[in-house]
């Protein structure tokens, strides 16, 4: 029988929204307008993406204040690490944006939705303010379940779009699995007390939740662009 | 650079701590128990009366406990381990120089009492050391490890009696103090005060009472326990008779603690294979069939006279032994399931005492009815109670599901204090277990909210299902994973409860064949 590992036991709590993000995922791909849609999600996950190494370096400095503390320490060896791997991914959302048609300047100017601070704000709140454990839930959602290897082919033939403003979905199908891998195998040699397993736990169902709602939020936006287009 | 590989819980700092505070405690239990008889006995010349005034002395504290265990519910576990223990090691090294059994008995009296309390401080302690769903993994390591002391302990004892005076064996156990107290300071976890701490204490000590009688599991467990230790200890008293009426010399007694232990050790071994997949009072039934078919075989060789080889007879007591972990891992894993960690010391407190307090009217019992209608027909009769009671227990209670992982807790960062863990459970020893009897310590965390506010693992499961989460398909690993979901982590799930049933429409009909890369980071 399969050991129980904690984090197997955290995919498995992970598993139980997947339904619900996947269908959010779905939904979103699949929608009769799928290019405003792609172009809105860009617009979104830039707003997400660039606070990504922000966030870890957050993280990396409550666990440098946290002497003795071993979980921190690994946390923080982990992220140091980490950050290195997510430096400029901004920036390659900001390029598949412009081949898409859209303008780059725009990413800087527009404003996050409250989605999007729910998702990432929340990690703030956490980490300075309970553990920096909980960015490693959040991490495990987020790099938990990498795109699939074609779905950067998928979209491109659906939106019509030029396959060079897939890249950064194509790199995280290759990178994520690897990085999917190293979360899982921090959580297993994190020596966690009850009390930061279930911060791990409710961190990365609130990021499943994040997610839903970003996503609901990206065909909201698109739907208020172009209402009456989207009715039918 | 790899680590080697540690059994789950062990692999946490704290419980590695709290686990070598139990084993040393143990060891040091068992060579002071060992040393107090011979100072009484063979040092001060004592009679019958001072080793009864001694066990007296240290069964009295039990009744007192159930009242102890508000305070220790109201302080953080790791500063009453710390304290319990630093006054306990004074008090043993008072053995040393104690002039007479009236000494002696006062002593033990209060190191008794103080025992009481660290170990009700230690099952907190284990609650916040270990993750949810490692406390039974954690209950079983510790249950091994007290099995294992069983054996080593009387033997190491007996062995440093023959080498040392017995004051200076008190001295060893005084040392075994220190370290839980070393240990205790080491733990980077306690437990925060219950919420409740600035109730009036009647209404706390209520709290206690309400929860062990309002709760089916743990009301029927308390019955169970109660029976189960009458009856295990109204044979067990007469170990020493038993021995000798099946043939074998007086050695052999102590050969049968021995087999007994190791039959503990294996069974321990072989319960935490299976831990959080078997029905409690299935199993509990099943090791009280066992035990049952035992003693009546036992009983019937005795009232006819048979003759069997002493060899065969160890296997069989070893078989015993095995049977018994069926109950001591079962108990402690279902009262930690049942009990919310601000309530763990009160309920603790009346889940072993009440059984324990019944242990002493046993040997009385046992002795009136040898007299009465003999040895091999009391086995008899305990055999057949015992059997009554597994059909009672699996008919009535068979069907409880696995223990869950017992509630999460939020433990506070470190205080000043410290502690020793022993292993927990006033299990049902068979013959001669003659554990000595500091009390034992294990697990406990903090659940956020109130008791009141809590939802018990069934609602839970119920709100899951209602909020469109397919449970009757998960396998057992997936069960686990569910009972070990915390109220606030439920509270997540519930909150995407429209998602979730949208879900299941949205994603018929759609040629997307892989969703996921929703989202990237």
């Amino acid at each position: 029988m399969e050991e129980q590992t904690r984090s197997r036991a955290l995919r498995r709590k992970i598993g139980l929204l997947m339904p619900a993000v996947d269908a959010a995922s779905r939904q979103m791909w699949t929608h009769p307008h799928s290019d405003q849609v792609y172009l809105e999600w860009l617009r979104t996950l830039h707003g997400t993406i660039r606070a990504t190494v922000p966030l870890m370096l957050a993280a990396v400095e409550q666990c440098t204040a946290r002497q003795g503390d071993p979980v921190a320490d690994l946390v923080g060896r982990y992220l140091a690490k980490h950050i290195r791997e997510e430096y400029g991914h901004d920036q390659w959302v900001a390029e598949d944006y412009a081949v898409a048609g859209g303008d780059p300047e725009t990413l800087r100017t527009t404003l996050p939705g409250a989605a999007i601070a729910s998702l990432v704000g929340s990690q703030y709140y956490w980490l300075r303010h309970v553990h920096p454990v909980a960015l490693v839930g959040h991490i495990a959602v987020l790099e938990g379940n990498p795109p699939g290897p074609g779905l950067a082919g998928d979209l491109a033939a659906r939106t019509g779009l030029p396959e060079a403003s897939f890249r950064t979905i194509a790199r995280h199908a290759q990178l994520d699995v690897q990085h999917r891998d190293d979360v899982h195998r921090l959580i297993d040699r994190l020596p966690l007390d009850p009390a930061q397993e279930e911060l791990l736990g409710v961190s990365a169902l609130h990021s499943m939740r994040g997610l839903i709602e970003v996503m609901e939020d990206v065909l909201g936006r698109v739907h208020r662009r172009s209402p009456v287009a989207l009715a039918g | 650079m790899s680590r080697a590989r540690v059994p789950g819980p062990l692999a946490g700092r704290d419980f590695r701590l709290l686990y070598t505070s139990t084993v040393v405690s143990g060891l040091g239990d068992w060579l002071d128990q060992v040393a107090l008889l011979v100072l009484v006995t063979t040092v001060w010349h004592g009679g019958a009366g001072d080793l009864a005034l001694v066990v007296a002395a240290s069964m009295l504290p039990l009744l007192a406990t159930p009242f102890l265990a508000v305070l220790v519910d109201r302080r953080p576990s790791r500063r009453v381990l710390i304290l319990t223990d630093l006054v306990q090691a004074g008090l043993t090294l008072g053995l040393v120089v104690a002039p007479g059994v009236y000494w002696a008995a006062g002593l033990v009296l209060v190191r008794s009492a103080l025992g009481s309390v660290g170990g009700l401080a230690g099952q907190i302690q284990l609650r916040v050391s270990v993750p949810p769903d490692g406390v039974q993994a954690a209950t079983v390591l510790l249950q091994t490890a007290m099995q294992s002391v069983k054996i080593l302990g009387p033997a190491l004892g007996g062995l440093l009696i023959a080498f040392m005076s017995p004051r200076a064996v008190f001295a060893a156990n005084a040392c075994t103090f220190l370290v839980g107290v070393i240990t205790a300071r080491a733990l980077r976890t306690t437990s925060s005060p219950s919420p409740s701490a600035d109730q009036h204490y009647f209404k706390e000590l209520g709290e206690g009472f309400r929860h062990v009688f309002g709760s089916r599991l743990l009301r029927s467990l308390l019955f169970v326990m109660c029976s189960l230790m009458f009856v295990v200890f109204l044979y067990d008293s007469m170990a020493a008779l038993i021995v000798p009426a099946l043939g074998m010399g007086t050695p052999y007694i102590g050969y049968m603690v021995s087999a007994v232990g190791l039959g503990g050790v294996a069974g321990s071994l072989l319960m935490g294979r299976f831990a959080g997949r078997l029905r409690p009072f299935l199993t509990m039934a099943g090791s009280v069939l066992v035990i049952g078919c035992i003693i009546v075989v036992i009983g019937f060789t005795i009232v006819r006279d048979i003759r069997i080889d002493s060899a065969i007879w160890l296997c069989v007591i070893f078989l015993l032994g095995i049977a018994s972990a069926g109950i001591l891992v079962t108990f402690p894993s279902v009262v930690h399931s049942e009990t919310p960690v601000e309530l763990t010391g009160r309920v603790w407190a009346l889940m072993n005492s009440v059984p324990a307090v019944l242990n002493v009217l046993a040997p009385m019992t046992a002795a009136a009815l040898v007299a009465w209608i003999g040895l091999g027909s009391l086995l008899l009769l305990a055999g057949a109670a015992l059997l009554l009671t597994a059909v009672a227990v699996a008919a009535r209670l068979g069907r409880v599901p696995p223990t869950a992982p017992p509630p999460t807790a939020a433990p506070s960062g470190a205080d000043d204090g410290a502690g020793r863990a022993e292993e927990p459970a006033p299990g049902p020893a068979p013959l001669n277990s003659g554990a000595p009897h500091r009390e034992t310590r294990a697990p406990c965390v903090k659940r956020a909210g109130s008791s009141t506010e809590e939802i018990t693992m069934a609602d839970k499961i119920d709100k899951l299902a209602e909020a469109g989460f397919s449970l009757t398909d998960a396998n057992d690993a997936q069960q686990a994973v569910l009972k070990s979901l915390t109220e606030d982590e439920v509270n997540v799930l519930l909150s995407v409860k429209s998602r979730i049933e949208a879900a299941g429409s949205d994603v018929e009909g759609h040629s997307l064949s892989d969703p996921s890369g929703g989202y990237l980071w």
